[in-house]
């Protein structure tokens, strides 16, 4: 059989077959590929990476220990400028309400994000990690940005801060502040915050200690889709060296602030681009559904798109819908959409383990009876 | 729902329906059982093959019975919806003035209004026929009736459906759908829209209609999955005269956007109203679905628009 001629095709056959997509296949596939043999494409190596019939979620709370930021990022209504009025650093006994209501609902982690504090010590920093220790849950805390924070404000390495931070007991690192990572996107949308290279050191550094992260691309705003491709890459590179990526997670900007005047990405550019991020990740194991920017029905469609997780439950959630996005699922209708795309719906924990008993090996129904 | 047909046998009945083929019930029903992306490239290459690659887009002015039209804007509008229910006691003199006003301040722009389930009651009351009623509001300038609402008598639905068209004026094929639907129930439904008599002359567009508001709980709503399944297996099993309309308000902006790769060759319901420049402190969220929103949409599909066909003339 003669090779296919289109180079569109050739690309989609070679990444659903495993084979590593390079940057020009990618930039090509974002910019003409038709939506759904993309679809496909991604689904079927999604599959291959995740021959369980299952599809999961994680039931979490998105806690805000501080909104005081000096990043001023110009896409983030959440942020406060200290000694501002509505700027607050959460009290423990605020926090052991939280992770309590947590874990009364079956939670088992805590996604623990701030901004960019100017003052606080490393000290607060390691107080409040063993402080979120001592009610055992799992702690997926900071991001790049404020870890940087803490290196600046500290003087301190980044390794020694994050090694510091483990050592207090913070189990991994979100994949937050990532934007687009290519520096003249950043010097747009958000002048004052971490820089590519030095968000990449920390996670390469969380890596080394140990850490798994995530990682994150917020998408739709200022950026080429070259620029997206570049941010693709330099996570890919990143992942072959350290394989400390637990999981991507595309999501589309929402405009908000200095940003309002700007449109969202729709639909199809999310798919898309989801589609996309499956075939050219392939070294990262998990892709998850961004629900909360949108909605349940094309955060389901997700899950045919490339996605193998449904992220959050999000019992708490601030920054994003602060632009006002005020999607809302509970567990029975993440459950419901799971099971409706033809998988089973399993809660799993940090490192994508089911927290639900699994049939057998050989019990299974054979993957490719989802919808 | 899980797909219980293999991808090959899809695609040779979708081959088949295409090039005119016969289809029984329990074939469509496996057509429908199938794989859903799939279906949605099957139904997006028939799409192609019959519209090419651009996208109507139906840009929307809405009015209420009761409301003084305002003057045109500045985007001029493809249709006039007149929403909300008939006021009670309505002759058909008064929704004749109604549809003379609306044609007064929007000249040109076909107005849609009436419900088919409305129409036996408002014949009845007038002492009408189903077809004398729909032939005298459409000399008064009515150009379509309303899509059904959830709920809406599937029989009243028909009924009303079938005196238009006897009224020589065209309608939207209304493809009505709840949560949970089986294969064989969509089949069923479509098959009975492809086989009324004088279907392909006398529907524009087949229309899914979720039974459910897309804001709504996963747990009463069809899903996006279903929801694309249904624009498919509309696109596959109607006339490929028939085009596929998907109505942002019915499903959602985002989802309207996504079927446009799913079969639909309509995006419909895009408002007239501007754009507001607002700051985040008054910025009402969600935005609108506009005019301004639906092109940036079809864009991003790689789909550049066009404005609806006319609707056909009537010779009775």
């Amino acid at each position: 059989m003669a090779p296919p001629t289109d180079p569109v095709r050739a690309a989609l056959d070679r990444a659903a077959a495993g084979g590593r997509l390079e940057d020009a296949d990618a930039l090509l596939l974002l910019e003409r590929a038709p939506l759904v043999p993309l679809g496909r494409a991604a689904r079927a190596v999604s599959r291959r990476l995740h021959p369980e019939g299952f599809r999961t979620y994680v039931v979490d709370r998105n806690i805000n220990y501080s909104n005081v930021c000096d990043s001023y990022c110009k896409f983030c209504g959440f942020y406060r400028v200290k000694g501002e009025a509505e700027a607050y650093v959460l009290s423990k006994e605020e926090i052991r309400a939280k992770v309590g209501e947590l874990k009364a609902l079956g939670g088992t982690q805590v996604l623990l994000q701030g901004g960019t504090h100017p003052d606080l010590p490393m000290e607060w920093y390691e107080d409040l990690v063993r402080f979120f220790k001592s009610l055992d849950i799992h702690l997926h805390g900071f991001s790049p940005p404020e870890i940087q924070k803490m290196a600046e404000v500290t003087g301190l390495p980044v390794r020694t801060v994050i090694r510091r931070l483990r050592d207090a007991g913070l189990d991994s690192i979100p994949g937050g502040g990532a934007e687009i990572l290519v520096d003249r996107v950043r010097e747009i949308v958000s002048p004052h915050k971490i820089r590519t290279e030095p968000w990449l050191e920390v996670m390469r550094e969380a890596h080394g200690l140990g850490l798994k992260t995530s990682a994150t691309m917020m998408f739709g705003h200022r950026e080429t889709l070259a620029d997206r491709v570049e941010h693709l890459r330099r996570l890919r590179d990143l992942q072959d060296g350290t394989g400390g990526f637990t999981a991507f997670i595309p999501w589309a900007f929402q405009p908000t602030h200095a940003m309002a005047r700007m449109e969202a990405a729709g639909a199809h550019d999310y798919l898309r681009t989801l589609a996309v991020s499956r075939l050219y990740l392939q070294n990262v194991p998990n892709i998850q559904s961004s629900w909360v920017t949108m909605g349940p029905k094309v955060g389901q469609l997700a899950l045919h798109f490339g996605a193998n997780d449904m992220g959050s439950l999000m019992l708490e959630e601030n920054v994003v819908s602060t632009a006002g996005v005020r999607f809302r699922m509970g567990v029975a209708e993440l459950r419901r959409v799971i099971e409706d795309a033809g998988y089973r719906p399993a809660q799993r924990d940090f490192f994508y383990r089911p927290l639900e008993a699994q049939p057998a090996p050989g019990a299974e129904a054979a993957v490719g009876a989802g919808a | 729902m899980a797909p219980a047909t293999p991808d090959a046998e899809v695609e040779a009945l979708a081959v088949r329906v295409e090039e005119g083929g016969p289809v029984t019930l329990p074939e469509a029903a496996r057509l429908c059982a199938g794989d859903v992306l799939v279906l949605g490239e099957l139904a997006d290459g028939m799409r192609r093959r019959v519209r090419g690659e651009g996208a109507t887009l139906v840009r929307v002015e809405v009015l209420g019975w009761a409301d003084a039209p305002a003057a045109a804007g500045p985007e001029p509008a493809d249709e006039i919806r007149i929403e909300g229910a008939v006021p009670e006691g309505a002759t058909p003199a008064d929704l004749a003035a109604t549809l003379s006003r609306a044609a007064a301040a929007f000249p040109g722009i076909p107005p849609r209004a009436i419900r088919p389930a409305e129409v036996g009651p408002l014949a009845r009351a007038a002492g009408l026929t189903d077809r004398l009623l729909l032939a005298r509001l459409a000399d008064a300038g009515l150009a379509t009736l309303a899509h059904p609402r959830p709920g809406d008598d599937p029989g009243a639905t028909r009924e009303g459906l079938l005196a238009a068209h006897g009224a020589e004026m065209a309608t939207d094929a209304p493809v009505g759908f709840a949560t949970r639907f089986t294969a064989e129930s969509l089949a069923a439904l479509l098959l009975s829209l492809r086989d009324l008599p004088g279907a392909a002359g006398r529907f524009r567009c087949a229309v899914p209609l979720p039974a459910s508001l897309p804001e709504e709980s996963p747990l009463t709503a069809t899903t996006g999955l279903e929801d694309l399944r249904v624009f498919a297996c509309a696109r596959l099993l109607l006339p490929a005269a028939v085009r596929v309309a998907a109505e942002a308000a019915a499903v959602g902006p985002k989802l309207a956007a996504a079927a446009l790769s799913f079969g639909a060759d309509t995006l419909a319901g895009a408002l007239t109203l501007p754009t507001e420049r607002t700051t985040p402190a008054t910025a009402e969220r969600p935005r609108p679905f506009n005019a301004d929103r639906a092109r940036l949409l079809l864009a991003e599909c790689g789909r550049p628009p066009s404005p609806p066909p006319p609707f056909p003339a009537r010779t009775a």
